[in-house]
């Protein structure tokens, strides 16, 4: 933790025991109030005299702990000129390095107020200061503030009190121009460094001047920023994954590059008459019937004759190349693949099942393979399973998203729920199928794990045969041709 | 024996019988409208079904899944995956087009 971090820490640990002060000890219990009240009553007599407390730096702190107090009380009847309090404190002063004057009040534990009472006050200050910041040090790991602890408000950084275990504790610090500044505790914490600088006779005094120069508050000027000296390069504000996003999103529209060997189809011009009508599709039926007798030469006669004025042509070809779901075989394996299933079966399935129960299922929408239906948030969820590039994921859109080249690749990463974003899936406990596939699916899965979508359509089989063995395939979009561009 | 009969017989291109119980051979559609519709076999002849245009290995393997899918049908535990020789994939899925399985 660096300097600024730590006297972070101390200020917003100081406001809220001046917050408690503030409060004047409402809902506090009736011992606490009464140390309380100590505390404010030092402040007023110390202010009234116009001694060491404003000398000093005008802030004190006055910071009581359990048990404690009953040792302060006894020392406070034998002290008259300092606040018996303040007196009586500063002799146990464990947290602030020990000086002529007394600026910094802490009310530390009993075990160790008691046992310090009984040494000479010099004693206790050096080697008392010593002990209590290697503690905080430790704690909270401030160890640049050495020197600070000796005077004002930043003296008090290192007599924060441990944690109060039990409820009976009280803490109180106050700060005197708290109460006096309309802006509240902030304004003055950001002063105390400032006040330092009048703390008389300090033996760190050089020291902690150097550390709090880290630490002052910055004059206006210094706040400027030099805006001459600003290099917008140094600092671009390009978001990487939005650009990721439209690289993908361009590679959608325009497809991407086609694999080599890539042999595209044959270019159809399609010949549409100018109006479609009942008349013109009876005559287009009746030319269709008589083309299978009439010569090639007579049906661009035809064609020319059916649309005189104008031709329809193609302007855009969109080129994908099917390719068979590489993992069949591993994805039927899978106990949690249902195969065919619509989101309401799956749901009725899911319904009442622990966090994180899945199952996987062949997406109803055409353009999707597979979707997961998972409970998560109490609910029954669906999620599909999108393929780009030879990759599936839960959102091909956003290349940031966890893609795999195989689906139970995909599945397998969603398992760890520490993976799991709050909205994406988790599939934690698979729900498994209670039906075996049919013999059909199985063989399908096999053939599809040893050939490809084109393997297929090369084998001798019926037409009907083929289709099947070819049912999971994913289109992926390669090329997409603008011919009027072209020209 | 005979439509009640307990036994189904199913013979393959090669001639070999493979004999299975009804309840297994009706786990395929096609086998069950076979043997489950009126038959003329005598009361005193076991059901028999033709199937020469398959050989006997690839029916070997489509008596073994009958028994697989009953078995599993409505299980509680996880099902183990069947499984099919690559080489044989594409006259087995042949078959199990035909018989509906």
């Amino acid at each position: 933790m660096d300097n600024s971090n730590s006297s972070q820490l101390t200020v917003d640990v100081a406001i809220s025991h001046s917050n408690v002060n503030g409060n004047n000890a409402e809902g506090v219990d009736q011992h606490f109030e009464s140390i309380y009240s100590n505390c404010t009553e030092s402040s007023e007599s110390e202010e009234k005299n116009g001694n060491m407390v404003e000398q000093g730096g005008s802030v004190y702190s006055c910071v009581c702990q359990n048990k404690g107090d009953i040792a302060c009380s006894e020392k406070c009847k034998d002290e008259s000129n300092v606040h018996p309090l303040c007196k009586n404190f500063e002799e146990h002063n464990v947290g602030g390095i020990r000086r002529g004057t007394s600026r910094t009040l802490s009310f530390v534990n009993s075990k160790r107020a008691r046992t310090k009472s009984l040494r000479s006050p010099k004693e206790t200050g050096s080697s008392g200061s010593k002990k209590k910041r290697n503690n905080w040090v430790l704690k909270f790991n401030c160890a640049r503030l050495k020197g600070g602890g000796s005077c004002g408000g930043v003296g008090t950084e290192t007599d924060i009190p441990e944690p109060n275990v039990g409820c009976e504790s009280c803490m109180c610090t106050s700060y005197r121009r708290t109460e006096e500044h309309h802006l509240g505790a902030g304004v003055v914490f950001e002063a105390a460094p400032r006040q330092q600088e009048f703390c008389p006779g300090s033996e760190s005094g050089t020291s902690s001047n150097e550390d709090n120069a880290t630490l002052a508050v910055l004059s206006p000027a210094d706040r400027l920023i030099d805006m001459s000296k600003f290099n917008p390069e140094d600092y671009p504000i390009e978001d990487c994954d939005e650009k990721a996003r439209q690289e993908r999103a361009r590679e959608i529209a325009e497809g991407v590059e086609p694999p080599p060997g890539f042999c595209p189809g044959q270019h159809i011009q399609l010949l549409c008459p100018p109006e479609l009508t009942i008349d013109n599709l009876t005559a287009l039926f009746q030319t269709h019937l008589s083309i299978h007798s009439a010569a090639l030469t007579a049906l661009s006669q035809l064609d020319v004759s059916l649309s005189p004025s104008v031709q329809r042509v193609v302007h855009t070809q969109v080129d994908y190349i099917h390719c068979l779901v590489p993992d069949l075989l591993q994805i039927t394996s899978c106990s949690f693949y249902w195969g065919k299933m619509d989101r309401y079966e799956a749901e009725k399935l899911l319904e009442g099942r622990p966090e994180g129960t899945f199952l996987l299922r062949d997406s109803a929408q055409e353009e999707y393979l597979f979707s997961v239906s998972f409970r998560k948030y109490g609910r029954s969820l669906h999620a599909r399973i999108e393929q780009w590039n030879h990759h599936f994921s839960f959102d091909s859109h956003d290349p940031g998203v966890f893609a795999s080249p195989t689906v139970c690749g995909l599945i397998e990463h969603y398992k760890d729920p520490s993976c799991c974003m709050f909205f994406e899936p988790m599939l934690t406990i698979p729900l498994h199928r209670n039906f075996p596939f049919p013999l059909q699916h199985l063989c399908r899965a096999v053939v599809c794990s040893k050939a490809t979508y084109d393997g297929i359509n090369q084998l001798h089989l019926p037409k009907a045969l083929k289709g099947y063995l070819k049912e999971y395939h994913y289109k992926q979009r390669v090329r997409v041709r603008r011919f009027d561009l072209e020209h | 024996m005979g439509p009640g009969a307990m036994y189904v017989t199913i013979t393959s291109a090669d001639g070999h019988e493979f004999i299975i119980k009804r309840k297994y051979a009706e786990a395929s559609e096609t086998f069950e409208a076979m043997i489950g519709g009126p038959s003329e076999t005598p009361e005193n002849e076991p059901l028999r079904v033709d199937m020469k245009r398959y050989q006997s290995h690839v029916l070997q393997t489509v008596c073994t899944y009958l028994i697989y899918k009953v078995y599993y049908t409505n299980s509680t535990t996880e099902i183990p995956l069947f499984p099919i020789a690559s080489e044989m994939s594409l006259e087995l899925v042949d078959v199990a087009n035909y018989l509906n399985c």
